[in-house]
């Protein structure tokens, strides 16, 4: 007795999937709120400096523009030599988001290219990168920027975005190789090979695609890192201060005792600013993970069945008990909500 | 039919099946009308639905069909083992073990019942041992954890029926002291079985408890738990895609597709003649040792999206018999009437055992008459 | 066993890595670093200058090989050189001095938030969706504030504007350093506010890893299992899912440490904390070498035997650790 395919022609096809809300739709509000706060400062950046009412650098010798709080001239108030903070933040954010971003991308494309390679690659050349890898790791990073770019004469951006480059590659690069090994034992690697693509082009388009949100975690990790080493290392002085980027604002408000005069518009704003940025990145990182990892995905979306949090130790819910569970004004209530109606649909198509 | 939640027995110490009360009448595991749906985002899926099954004392009632058609979703969920977003929409599942002094429906319990039904009456040996055990604790401490949440009995006493619980299965005592990677696929899998049986459980669900191990192990394995079953007494429900394991391993056979049952018989009628497409379908799926050669065919295509079930069979893009009326069936388990086994019943209501197969291109058959 | 002297061995010769560079970057760097330090302190005595020489690997020292033995003979023995900005004062002797306040500040508050964090974690990876949940995103914001402003803040509205905490210093100022109660307790006193810093700004970050790691290892097969086998949610939250899910987190901290200490360093510079950090600021803006090289060095090794330290702990918490490494 053998079945012959049949497949019947007035029937609609039920094998294909509903289609899949777009990615936008999918975040999570938490990453949104990421996405939209991080474009914000890109425009700040973008547009800031071509808008700033004053030149930052212009200081004003009058001995009553100094320390102005917030008025209508100036608004973020001015710095002890008179310059306007609203101009050096708008300023600053561009250098400092620049500075950041260049890291990012430097150090990802070596990430990408160590990590990949050196599981590809395998044996000897892996031992090697990952050793490599571990060391910078563990190293700590801030110390040794400090010490390297403490022997350059003018420490520039330039010198800064180079040595932060050459430390942040490490984590990115372990977490690529990690994948790549999961990732390089699967069959479409191997057919790849069997039919002799050239390694390069395998790396390329066959492994790199799959690990486009990994990288891009690693990607915004990197910024967030970069931002923050550098707005520390300005802090200490190890910076070209005079340069307007945000930590150099913060290390003339320190050295000029702006906490104990009082003059919170002159260190909150950069600082405020550096946290927004930093807040953002986050939040666009646990979108990325939740995209990623279904797990934290279905987790965050899921644990509210029928209007009640769940939590994993709880047995499956059952409807009729959850239903029943709402009497009096409660019921009242939750009769207008459209988990309510839902249940009542549910009711309704019971056979 | 409803009953009234009634509380489960205490864990007597040392009470086994044996000395229990007579048996109530009924089914040990009663399912009625099961509905479990998940809530995503993009739409509720009915991965169970309106589903009716019973299990007797000391049976073995297999469930067969491909993944996603909801045979773990049925079992988890007559449990209520299954996780957000899983929701139970309908149905009661009635349990009546032997140690219980009412029937009782799991849906309706609080969870402090559940957990003393949990392992006590029905236990659970999961599809991979490697995952359901924790790679932290030594095998000892994973089965005293669960003779302890059951039974109550001083510390030596436990340990000495931990040891003797992998005499059962067959396992060096030596290996209490073991960790879950030190153990190879097969020893595991025991080690899981083990553990099912730590508090003399009145069913026991395996979830494809073979299905990650090589043919020569699964045969132990599965003599294994035949004989434990003869020596305790224990109902089963063995989920799996394998049929062919099923038609000698269990008395009574459940084929399931996009979430509901479409045929349910002894095993030997369903091996003799199996009435519905599906499982004429599987059964064509894998060669039998003895018997003529024939050509082998497998299913072509793949289940339904559940998100949108379409009206009437679901198999009906798959299946070979197919016609207009197939869309408009409510999917009711009629009885075969040509079928030795009384209670065989099946969801197809044009196809009878000796119904040839349409001639590939014709849009309809002739019909059996039923 | 084996496993702990592999580590050992990794990271000796991350310690060993370390001291190269930073004995071949100043060699590295185009400009003469020693004239510009003549420039700004003319009244170090000769051998200062010769001892920077060597250092810099300025002049004709002598070959490579014989300088790279020479520094790492000295370091071997503790032996820094002389500080330049507080001269003749070793810079063993400064080290000495800032390291025990730098170690009980950062080592007690970042062991506090670890403990505190992670346990939170917990109950928020337990509790889905429930109240800690809703506080993410506020905690995120706290994550990503530099731990120096934050310190800023927190001196601004509890020691300037009101005087709960002292503003500066690691101890009042007129008391003698010594084993007696005035002046451990006016120490303590001074500790909590830059603590406090710590503990708030890295705890965000241990609690969201925790959840994160405990809502995947709830997921799990195996604490499903430990469900159906109907243990108590003690039992399944703790021996289950916890136990498991604290691998991760301990290997978190072990790459975390690195980023907290240094961290913690710049916070010690607003609140004037006589620890390392401010021992660091000043050798920096005095482009004081040897000490800035000595205080990389020392804050290196530290993170390194902390990175050892829970590798070991490690291993006896995951019996598959030393499996893992035996068999590789």
């Amino acid at each position: 007795m053998t079945i012959a395919p049949a497949i019947g022609t007035e029937l609609t096809a039920v094998t294909q999937e509903a289609p899949q809300p777009g990615w936008w739709r999918r975040l999570p509000a938490k990453a949104k709120v990421g996405v939209v706060l991080f474009c914000l400062f890109v425009l700040t950046a973008i547009i800031g400096p071509l808008v700033t009412p004053y030149d930052p650098s212009y200081q004003n010798p009058s001995p009553g523009a100094s320390m102005n709080a917030p008025s209508a001239a100036h608004l973020l108030g001015t710095t002890q030599s008179g310059q306007d903070v609203l101009s050096q933040l708008l300023v600053g954010i561009r250098l400092t988001l620049e500075l950041g971003l260049i890291v990012g991308v430097v150090a990802t494309a070596l990430a990408v290219i160590v990590g990949v390679t050196g599981a590809f690659l395998g044996g000897f050349w892996d031992e090697l990168l990952s050793l490599v890898t571990n060391v910078f790791l563990v190293i700590p990073a801030l110390p040794l920027l400090i010490v390297v770019l403490g022997y350059f004469p003018n420490k520039g951006e330039a010198p800064t975005i180079a040595v932060l480059a050459l430390l942040l590659w490490p984590w990115g690069a372990r977490v690529m190789r990690a994948q790549t090994l999961a990732i390089r034992n699967r069959d479409f690697v191997a057919a790849s090979r069997e039919t002799g693509e050239r390694t390069w082009r395998i790396i390329a388009f066959e492994i790199v695609p799959n690990e486009v949100s990994l990288i891009a975690a690693s990607f915004v990790n990197t910024v967030l890192y970069a931002i923050g080493a550098s707005v520390a290392l300005a802090f200490i002085g190890v910076a070209d201060l005079n340069s307007w980027s945000l930590g150099t604002m913060l290390y003339w408000a320190q050295s000029q005792q702006a906490l104990q005069l009082g003059a919170w518009w002159w260190f909150v704003p950069p600082g405020l600013a550096v946290a927004l940025i930093g807040t953002a990145l986050v939040l666009l990182n646990t979108g990325i993970d939740e995209l990623g990892n279904p797990r934290l995905r279905d987790a965050s979306s899921a644990s509210r069945i029928a209007g009640r949090w769940l939590r994993p130790a709880d047995p499956t819910p059952v409807l009729s008990e959850i239903s029943q569970r709402r009497h009096g004004f409660a019921g009242f209530l939750h009769s207008f909500s459209r988990s309510s109606l839902l249940d009542q649909a549910e009711a309704g198509e019971r056979r | 039919m409803s009953a009234d939640p009634g509380t489960a027995a205490g864990p007597a110490a040392g009470s086994s099946l044996a000395d229990a009360a007579a048996p109530s009448s009924g089914p040990v595991l009663d399912i009625r009308d099961l509905s479990v749906v998940y809530r995503t985002p993009a739409g509720d899926v009915r991965a169970v639905d309106q589903v009716n099954l019973a299990l007797g004392a000391g049976e073995v009632v297999g469930l067969a069909g491909e993944s996603g058609s909801g045979k773990s979703t049925l079992a988890y969920g007559a449990c209520r083992l299954l996780r957000a977003p899983a929701l139970v929409t309908n149905g009661s599942v009635i349990y009546r073990g032997r140690r219980v002094s009412r029937p009782a429906d799991i849906l309706k319990m609080r969870p402090d019942e559940l957990r003393r039904l949990r392992w006590r009456e029905i236990a659970i040996v999961f599809q991979s041992a490697m995952n359901a055990l924790n790679p932290v604790l030594s095998v000892r401490d994973q089965m005293l954890d669960a003779i302890h949440a059951h039974l109550k009995m001083p510390r030596d006493e436990a340990h000495s029926r931990a040891a003797s619980l992998l005499d059962l299965v067959g396992i060096p005592r030596s290996r209490l002291r073991s960790y879950p990677h030190e153990l190879s696929g097969g020893m595991r899998q025991r080690v899981m079985i083990a553990m099912a049986l730590a508090a003399e459980p009145e069913i026991i669900i395996m979830d494809e408890p073979t299905t990650a191990l090589d043919v020569v192990v699964q045969r132990d394995i599965l003599a294994q738990i035949v004989e434990l079953k003869d020596r305790l007494g224990f109902s089963i429900l063995f989920i799996t895609h394998d049929l062919s394991l099923l038609l000698e391993l269990a008395d009574r056979i459940a084929v399931m597709y996009a979430g509901r049952f479409v045929e349910i018989a002894t095993s030997d009628e369903i091996h003799r003649e199996a009435a519905h497409p599906y499982t004429k379908g599987l059964l064509n799926s894998f060669p039998s040792l003895r018997g003529p050669r024939r050509e082998l065919a497998g299913i072509p295509g793949s289940p339904p999206d559940l998100r949108s079930p379409p009206p009437g069979c679901p198999f009906v893009p798959r299946c070979g018999y197919a016609r207009p009326e197939c869309q408009d069936l409510d999917m009711r388990l009629l009885p075969v009437a040509t079928s030795i086994d009384p209670d065989h019943v099946t969801a197809c209501p044009f196809v009878l055992p000796e119904t040839p197969p349409v001639a590939s291109g014709s849009p309809a058959g002739e019909p059996g008459t039923p | 066993m084996s496993f702990i002297i592999r580590r050992l061995v990794f990271y000796v010769v991350a310690a060993w890595v370390a001291l190269t560079i930073n004995f071949f970057i100043p060699r590295l760097v185009p400009g003469n670093a020693v004239e510009s330090i003549m420039a700004k302190f003319p009244n170090l005595q000769p051998a200062a200058y010769r001892a920077l020489e060597a250092l810099l690997g300025v002049g004709n020292p002598g070959s490579i090989w014989h300088q790279y033995w020479a520094y790492l003979a000295d370091v071997s023995h503790l032996d820094f050189g002389t500080s330049v900005s507080e001269y003749p004062a070793q810079v063993s002797t400064l080290l000495g001095e800032a390291l025990p306040w730098t170690i009980i500040l950062v080592g007690t508050a970042t062991v506090i938030a670890f403990l505190v964090g992670t346990a939170l974690g917990i109950a928020a990876g337990w509790r889905h969706g429930g109240g800690l949940d809703r506080v993410l995103p506020g905690l995120m914001f706290l994550q990503a504030i530099p731990y120096f402003f934050f310190a800023l803040i927190l001196l601004e509205l509890f020691a300037v504007k009101v005087h709960v905490f002292p503003i500066a210093q690691g101890y009042s100022q007129g008391l003698i350093p010594g084993w007696h109660w005035d002046f451990i307790s006016s120490a303590i006193y001074h500790s909590l506010l830059p603590a406090l810093t710590i503990v708030l700004t890295s705890i965000a970050g241990w609690m969201l890893q925790m959840r994160n790691v405990m809502i995947t290892t709830i997921g799990e097969d195996y604490v499903v299992a430990a469900q159906a086998k109907g243990l108590s949610n003690r039992r399944v939250v703790f021996t289950y899912a916890a136990r498991n899910a604290i691998l991760p987190q301990l290997q978190g901290f072990g790459l975390a440490i690195g980023f907290v200490v240094s961290g913690a360093l710049v916070m010690e510079i607003v609140f004037s904390y006589p620890g390392i950090g401010l021992l660091l600021i000043n050798a920096v803006t005095s482009n004081d070498y040897p000490l800035t090289q000595a205080i990389f060095l020392v804050v290196t090794f530290a993170v390194l035997l902390a990175n050892l330290i829970v590798d070991i702990v490690i291993v006896f918490v995951d019996p598959r650790a030393r499996a893992r490494e035996a068999t590789r």
